[in-house]
């Protein structure tokens, strides 16, 4: 009877054992199921991650030399390509060559403007010898009216032998007269140039002096502008230059992701390994059973004695097993090996 | 007759030809001290000293009208009367009581007139600027009212006593 109830305690240890065991085993294969899915899904995102990096590093690369401007690569590839050379740097030069170009133009019209105030006040000096010339010419106009009066005197004085003298000395008078309208008429046009001449001299005047500060003040601006926009275009390459290194280093952090989530290989060599582990310890309650010590048909001492062969049979079947098992317990020290 | 024409001021005068020697621009004269107002100077002309005559002054004219136009002036030299006699007897008779060479002071030469003696008017009597006893006689002329002036009178001689 006793027999009986120990052979029946002893299957349901078994039983129980076995149930546990599968269950245990059920949630292990849950367990790796569920990493093998997680780093699939996390290898595609590192990768996708790294494309990313990738292309964005080759945008910033491609900004940066056109930045930098590259001149020697570009005057290789001149006429080639001529709109995409004007980059930042370039566009800065270029005006500020054509700017100082316009600034030389301007200070170079203002001194010919001086020159040209010197040139008119000159004019003006000899406008005011030719007034002084027709002042002698009127005064000889004059001179020769009262000749030609006394020449009338005389010639009233010899009567009628004289009528032809008095002419004469009419038609003198007339001439007189006429040189005298002219050298007045002369004399207006005169006056009316040298009006003008002042009014142009004081115009050439105003833009000498005028020109020559606005252009010193401009050529002193476009300076100024153009250093600020080297510091702007030094500060964004110098930007752009960290947002390469920073990419560079992104690029590795994912790399190093990567590797790191081949972790997998490990896991399922240490399920595998358990597996086995189980397949031990089931074995195990096989052998090792209650009803064996239970079992009073043989001796107490035969059935130890078979006990304890069966235990190191047990304890040297799982060693083997362990032996097997992986030796590595952290990801850094398996190297390439592992997979 | 042929009249030499000058203005004084706003007048036009004029003297017959041939009582006029010569005319010359205005030249330094030298001052007769005690002399009347009228008497300019003494003025040398080739070696002839002659008595210059201001005529705006004689005329009677304020200070103001005398002194504008001093600077730049003529003078008109009357031959003398054995000068003229050798010319025009008659008219040396009638006309040029004087013996020695006068001149008279003017502001602006004219021309020498052809004047048609029947024309000459006796002087009108609201004359401005000219007493009537100094005209010989007016000729309207170009629209100009043109004074022959008595030298006699101007001079201070009275010819009908000759």
């Amino acid at each position: 009877m006793s027999d009986e109830l120990a052979r029946k305690l002893s299957n349901d240890l078994k039983a129980e054992l076995n149930r546990e065991v599968a269950s245990v085993r059920m949630e292990m294969e849950q367990i790796r199921d569920l990493v093998q899915d997680a780093i699939v899904r996390l290898t595609d995102s590192f990768g996708g991650m790294r494309d990313q990096s990738n292309r964005q590093l080759a945008l910033v690369t491609t900004l940066t030399s056109s930045m930098e401007g590259n001149s020697d690569q570009e005057e290789a590839q001149e006429g080639e390509d001529a709109v995409k050379r004007i980059n930042i740097r370039s566009f800065v030069s270029e005006t500020d060559q054509i700017l100082r170009t316009f600034v030389d133009h301007i200070i170079l019209v203002s001194r010919q403007s001086m020159e040209m105030v010197h040139r008119v006040d000159e004019l003006a000096t000899q406008m005011n010898e030719v007034s002084s010339l027709l002042k002698d010419i009127n005064a000889i106009a004059e001179l020769t009216n009262v000749l030609s009066l006394n020449a009338r005197i005389v010639a009233a004085r010899a009567g009628s032998s004289g009528a032809a003298f008095s002419v004469v000395a009419g038609e003198v008078r007339k001439l007189s007269k006429n040189s005298h309208e002219f050298s007045d008429k002369i004399g207006a046009v005169v006056g009316s140039a040298k009006t003008n001449i002042h009014a142009a001299k004081n115009i050439i005047e105003v833009m000498a002096s005028k020109d020559m500060s606005f252009a010193i003040e401009s050529k002193g601006r476009v300076d100024e502008m153009m250093e600020e926009v080297s510091d702007i275009d030094r500060y964004t390459s110098e930007t752009i230059a960290q947002v390469s290194g920073i990419a560079d280093e992104l690029n590795q952090s994912v790399g190093n992701a990567v590797m790191s989530l081949q972790f997998e290989d490990m896991v399922s060599q240490l399920s595998a390994s358990m597996e086995r582990k189980f397949a031990v310890i089931e074995q195990f309650a096989e052998v090792i059973g209650i009803d064996q010590l239970t079992d009073e048909s043989q001796p107490m001492a035969e059935r130890v004695e078979k006990l304890q062969e069966s235990l190191n049979m047990q304890i040297q079947s799982f060693d083997e097993v362990d032996r097997q098992a992986v030796q590595q317990s952290s990801m850094d020290e398996g190297d390439i090996e592992l997979f | 007759m042929l009249v030499s024409t000058f203005t004084l001021g706003e007048l036009y005068l004029g003297i017959d030809i041939i009582l006029v020697r010569e005319i010359n621009r205005s030249m330094e004269c030298t001052p007769v001290p005690g002399s009347q107002d009228y008497i300019r100077g003494m003025l040398n002309i080739r070696g002839r000293v002659i008595s210059l005559f201001d005529l705006k002054r004689r005329l009677g004219w304020s200070e103001d009208e005398v002194s504008d136009s001093t600077i730049k002036q003529y003078n008109v030299i009357m031959k003398t009367r054995a000068e003229v006699m050798k010319i025009n007897p008659e008219l040396a008779t009638a006309r040029c009581p004087w013996e020695d060479p006068v001149g008279l002071a003017v502001d602006q030469l004219g021309d020498v007139r052809e004047i048609v003696d029947d024309n000459i008017l006796p002087p009108p009597a609201n004359l401005r600027g000219i007493a009537a006893d100094f005209v010989h006689g007016v000729v309207e002329f170009e629209q100009n009212l043109l004074i022959i002036i008595d030298v006699a009178m101007v001079l201070g001689l009275d010819k009908h006593n000759q």
